[in-house]
């Protein structure tokens, strides 16, 4: 008696012919997005909240090399929900295309993506990269309306708990929005100082730190909300900080290169602040 | 990695070359047309107020929002001065180049309050709708109460997702794809003044009918 083991049919070796298809339609993917992905190069090269944006691909194909093992056992199934969210996809880019909504039109590019991983692979192969597709959205600036809006927000909340503080400390100071009176010194918290930068770049982290040092979903949502409260008090301890300084010591801590250097060692706490997050959640995930 | 049949990656592949050959053609067949008067020339006389001056762009500003003609100037009424600004586009191209107010005013230090959406409805030889959006500014101690809308061809939103889908479906039947973002100010006593919305809107009811004209008719391609 003998035992033979059928291979299925679509294992094996890919032969060149293939290989080549698929470096086709990537190509033709990223030419189709051409006009995204030059706007999006753009706003990474020139704005400082973008910048982790050149981050968020690599980062991306590496979440799914890591699964590589698993990926490989899928079995491609056909689905023809995927050929129709690819149309719908590729209809709504050309018509935001049209009318200049460049965060529609970027938006698509992560749900192209997702429509091609379906319509080619099936819903156990997207199921499998869902997390590494939709982490692309993070490469997309935030509508203007939502930034101004979300930064306004920040702005006042922060000059109102740091001055809130600050007068229970005994210091003399009064708030009017975000214009912070001093006796011989005026501040005001401007949208550079809202906080939003650091906000946009510690979520990414904490995302990232997320999907690679827990399992549990529930975590991983944790530490990336975790990131809110962790920008906006390190931001109120920068202007607390700044209110404090001015107030006894006569410094002036809103000059440059000090504020810059202020800047880069308030976000190293808050970086500090996320790590002690993690390490408290992973505890909850022994 | 498993193997795909390769019918459906040609089908992939196909409709990427497609909406590549698509998106590239966009830019072609968007209609631009040149105006034969400047705006500013249009709009020289508002019935009921006096031209107060121009107030100079800088060409940096005029580079930054993309303006292919504007107004900016202050007319007076009495002792009230309005100040109306139009930039000016004339293709859909340039849809986004306008802010909308709720984005770059609190970046220069206004406080916005008692935002409203309102529509103006008038008639004189023909009937006038005008949905437009209004605030109240503060910077220091003074208040301006803001009037603005965007105008897409001859109709008009108070929110820049309306004017692009009016674009869109302008575009799409072949009609005006010029477009503008156009704003009243009027400077206010103090924050509850509410003579200033009554002269606002009788400014707006004297000068759309003189600016849509000039959209409508100002136009040669």
């Amino acid at each position: 008696m003998s035992l033979s083991i059928k291979k299925p049919s679509n294992s094996g070796n890919f032969s060149s012919w293939q290989i080549m298809l698929y470096v086709i339609l990537l190509a033709s993917l990223i030419v189709a997005y051409l006009p995204v992905l030059k706007n999006l190069f753009s706003v990474w090269m020139d704005s400082d909240e973008y910048s982790h944006g050149f981050f968020i691909i690599p980062i991306s194909m590496y979440m799914v090399w890591r699964q590589r093992e698993s990926i490989g056992k899928i079995e491609p199934m056909t689905s023809w929900t995927g050929l129709f969210a690819l149309f719908a996809t590729l209809f709504i880019y050309l018509l935001s295309s049209l009318i200049r909504i460049t965060t529609i039109s970027s938006v698509t590019l992560p749900l192209c993506i997702a429509a091609i991983i379906l319509f080619l692979y099936g819903t156990k192969m997207l199921r499998a990269v869902f997390f590494p597709v939709f982490f692309l959205l993070l490469m997309i600036p935030v509508p203007e309306q939502i930034y101004s809006a979300v930064t306004i927000q920040l702005q006042l909340l922060v000059s109102k708990l740091s001055v809130e503080i600050a007068s229970t400390g005994g210091i003399p100071i009064y708030r009017e929005g975000n214009i912070i009176h001093l006796p011989n010194r005026t501040l005001q918290v401007v949208q550079a100082c809202s906080g939003i930068r650091s906000l946009i770049t510690l979520l990414t982290l904490c995302l990232v730190i997320g999907y690679f040092g827990f399992k549990s979903n529930i975590l991983r949502a944790v530490i990336a909300i975790g990131a809110i409260p962790i920008a906006v008090l390190v931001n109120i301890f920068r202007v607390l900080l700044m209110i404090v300084v001015f107030h006894y010591l006569q410094f002036d801590l809103t000059e440059d290169p000090i504020h810059t250097y202020l800047g880069l060692l308030v976000f190293a706490l808050s970086l500090g602040m996320a790590w002690c997050l993690f390490k408290g959640l992973s505890l909850c995930e022994k | 990695m498993r193997k795909v049949n390769n019918k459906k990656l040609f089908l992939t592949i196909a409709i990427l070359i497609a909406v590549s050959f698509i998106i590239f053609r966009i830019p072609e067949n968007i209609q631009t047309i040149e105006k034969k008067y400047p705006l500013r020339n249009y709009l020289d006389k508002v019935p009921g107020f006096q031209n107060g001056g121009d107030i100079p762009l800088d060409a940096s500003i005029i580079e930054e929002l993309k303006l292919d003609d504007y107004v900016f100037r202050r007319y007076k009424n009495g002792e009230t001065t309005v100040t109306l600004y139009i930039g000016y586009y004339y293709s859909i191209q340039k849809v986004g180049a306008a802010h909308d107010p709720l984005v770059c005013f609190p970046g220069q230090g206004w406080e916005l309050t008692n935002r409203q959406t309102e529509e103006l409805q008038w008639q004189t030889e023909r009937f006038y709708s005008l949905p437009y959006a209004s605030m109240t500014g503060k910077i220091g101690q003074n208040y301006e109460l803001i009037a603005y809308w965007f105008q897409s061809y001859d109709q008009t939103s108070s929110s820049t997702l309306s004017q692009k889908l009016m674009l869109l479906k302008n575009t799409i039947m072949h009609l005006g794809s010029d477009n503008a973002f156009c704003r009243v100010t009027v400077s206010m006593k103090n924050s509850s003044d509410k003579n200033v919305v009554k002269i606002a809107e009788d400014f707006i009811k004297n000068v759309y009918p003189l600016f849509l004209d000039y959209v409508m008719n100002g136009r040669q391609k």
